[in-house]
């Protein structure tokens, strides 16, 4: 069982530390626990940013408040172009949001938006693009007027290269001052809407969305993460399930060798189960004899499949840096086993008590499951036909 | 027959070969073996002495007729109950030892006692007891690769003994032995008749041990005649 539940422990730790990980930051950097909009006009942002804030302390969990903007630029620079999700912050975001600046550093540059044509740009974005903290970008944006579609380029200054520490979304975004983004998309088109940030556990969401929505009143609309990122987070617990099932079948494979070592060990013990059965043993007996020893094959392998796992797991970042470093001794440098373009570029690991001892209720049950054919013929063996033979 | 017998068969019949060309053993046998009495068959390979014995410790099951252990019919009983007669009322001393080679010489005498249930304080005693009796006290830790032919029959003899059995039944016994070894285990054995008021039934070639025993059956064409 412990072959079985080796890479079973590793490959969940993994997906489950890599999703927690990934849905932390897009949560704390894109999503927001909760996103609100008003069905009414409000007028400047700036001027009801104190009232909703009020309204929201009230709410059990509520962290703070940030207005965003959101629309699409094309973005130009000497070596390039690229369509980039342009994102209207409040240049204080990371400074005062705790959540936002854990995961969202500046590579080049520093976080800060000096001049209202400052932007932050994601670092896979400057790349493609070719620019570094200093350099002048240009923003490609369109206005409706009418019936028309009027073009605007408006040049912008790079005062930072920043990362989430996840390259699909370094790749997308561009943070500009609201003041920025106010001039740039039209606001009946691309409203403000305010991102809310909460400390209450993620599963305990609904009950704060629920909070948000009676604080807001009966003009604003309220949605959850849950919602506005619900493809993502499907797509998430859809691999985490194919996983699972793919390691289970690993699992049973492990079972039906527990299966067949158990025949081999019957086979071998035929004598001696011959003998106990002549001496007065019980079908019973020779039965629970054979499933105890399952059990305790099932438990062994599975101690060992799981400490083996999880130190596996919690090593796996260095052990990854050792395969990456004796490549490179004979390459030359260059490679690295996680391609960045596609992973985070630390693997995090999560040891969820509740998959683990899933893991190990359902190997040991397994082995005993599989013991119990074998188990049963040993408690059918005639003793006479054995002795004769002996 | 009555009350009194240990063993009985009643019109036990028994073939082999199936359908198409049974080789009859017995057919109708009717025998019985008396509390505290001893009895050897003798007989040519082939006539079916072992598969007598084997019907006697229920480890086969007659084709027709009964077999009746300390009064207790056993047709139609389930192996369950089968292995609690065995445990409670047979002592089985095969021609091999069939010792377990895991087990030391005090857990192999101890161990149908365990499978009775008796507590282990008391199935120690008693092994220590049985392994005094048949002369092997300085051996209780050895395993049986370490003990001579004749020890180990000995110890298993011991183990026979363990659960007290009013019945020890023996499949030449003394067969594997040397002279001196198998003379030493015939007088055990004949002891616990005499002294000890167990039943015997013995299976032999060996015409002088089944002649000690007092009474000699021959079976022969599925009949047991007196000799």
């Amino acid at each position: 069982m412990a072959l079985g539940l080796v890479p079973l422990v590793v490959v969940l730790s993994i997906a489950d530390g890599m999703i927690e990980s990934i849905s932390a930051r897009t949560i704390e950097t894109a999503l927001y626990h909760v996103q609100a909009w008003s069905m009414v006009p409000t007028g400047d942002w700036t001027q009801i940013r104190g009232g909703l804030e009020t309204s929201l302390k009230a709410v059990p969990g509520f962290r703070s408040l940030w207005p965003e903007q959101q629309g699409f630029a094309l973005a130009y620079s000497p070596a390039g172009r690229l369509g980039l999700s342009i994102r209207g912050i409040d240049p204080r975001w990371p400074d005062v949001d705790p959540g936002v600046a854990r995961y969202l550093k500046a590579v080049e540059g520093t976080l800060a938006m000096p001049e209202p044509g400052s932007v932050w740009i994601g670092r896979e974005a400057a790349q493609k693009l070719g620019v570094k903290p200093g350099d002048e970008l240009k923003l490609l944006t369109t206005r409706s007027s009418g019936s028309l579609t009027v073009p605007r380029v408006t040049p912008v200054r790079i005062a930072a290269v920043v990362s989430v520490g996840y390259q699909e979304l370094d790749r997308l975004w561009l943070f500009a001052p609201l003041t920025l983004t106010a001039g740039l998309f039209d606001s009946s088109e691309e409203p403000v809407f305010w991102g809310i940030k909460s400390d209450v556990p993620l599963d305990r969401t609904p009950q704060f969305l629920e909070g948000v929505r009676r604080a807001l009143g009966p003009h604003w609309q309220a949605v959850s993460w849950q919602t506005t990122g619900r493809g993502q987070f499907m797509n998430y617990q859809a691999t985490r399930v194919l996983l699972a099932v793919v390691m289970a079948l690993v699992l049973l494979v492990a079972a039906v060798n527990v299966s067949t070592a158990m025949v081999t060990t019957v086979g071998e013990r035929r004598k001696e189960t011959a003998i106990l059965k002549a001496l007065g043993a019980s079908d019973q007996l020779i039965r629970r004899q054979f499933l105890v020893l399952g059990l305790g094959a099932g438990l062994v392998g599975t101690f060992v499949g799981i400490s083996f796992g999880m130190t596996l797991a919690w090593g796996i970042n260095g052990l990854i840096g050792l395969v990456d470093g004796a490549v490179n001794l004979f390459a030359g440098g260059g490679f690295h086993l996680l391609n960045s373009a596609y992973y985070l570029e630390t693997i995090p690991v999560k040891f969820d008590p509740v998959v683990l001892g899933a893991a190990a209720l359902g190997s040991v049950v397994l082995a005993v499951l599989a013991s119990w054919w074998p188990a049963r013929r040993a408690a059918r063996e005639r003793p006479l036909e054995v002795l004769r033979r002996a | 027959m009555n009350a009194s017998n240990i063993l009985e068969f009643r019109g036990v019949s028994k073939a082999f070969g199936g359908t198409d060309e049974p080789v009859v053993l017995f057919e109708g046998l009717d025998w019985s073996l008396g509390a505290g009495e001893a009895v050897a068959v003798v007989g040519e390979s082939g006539t079916g002495k072992t598969t007598l014995l084997h019907l006697a410790a229920t480890l086969e099951r007659p084709d027709a007729g009964e077999v009746v252990l300390a009064g207790l019919p056993t047709r139609g009983l389930g192996e369950k109950d089968l292995s609690e007669i065995r445990t409670r009322t047979l002592g089985l001393v095969f021609q091999f030892h069939f010792l377990l080679k895991e087990f030391t010489v005090l857990e192999n005498v101890a161990l149908p006692s365990w499978l009775a249930g008796v507590p282990k304080k008391e199935s120690w005693d008693r092994a220590r007891r049985l392994i005094a009796l048949v002369g092997m006290e300085k051996r209780l830790g050895h395993h049986p690769h370490q003990l001579s032919g004749g020890e180990r029959q000995r110890v298993a003899l011991a183990r026979a003994l363990v659960n007290d059995p009013a019945l020890i039944l023996a499949d030449e016994p003394t067969g594997n032995l040397d002279v001196r070894h198998a003379r030493a285990v015939q007088d055990l054995l004949l002891d616990l008749v005499t002294k000890e008021g167990k039943s015997l039934f013995l299976v032999t070639h060996d015409q002088e041990f089944a002649r000690r025993t007092g009474r000699v059956l021959r079976l022969h064409d599925g009949l047991l005649e007196p000799l």
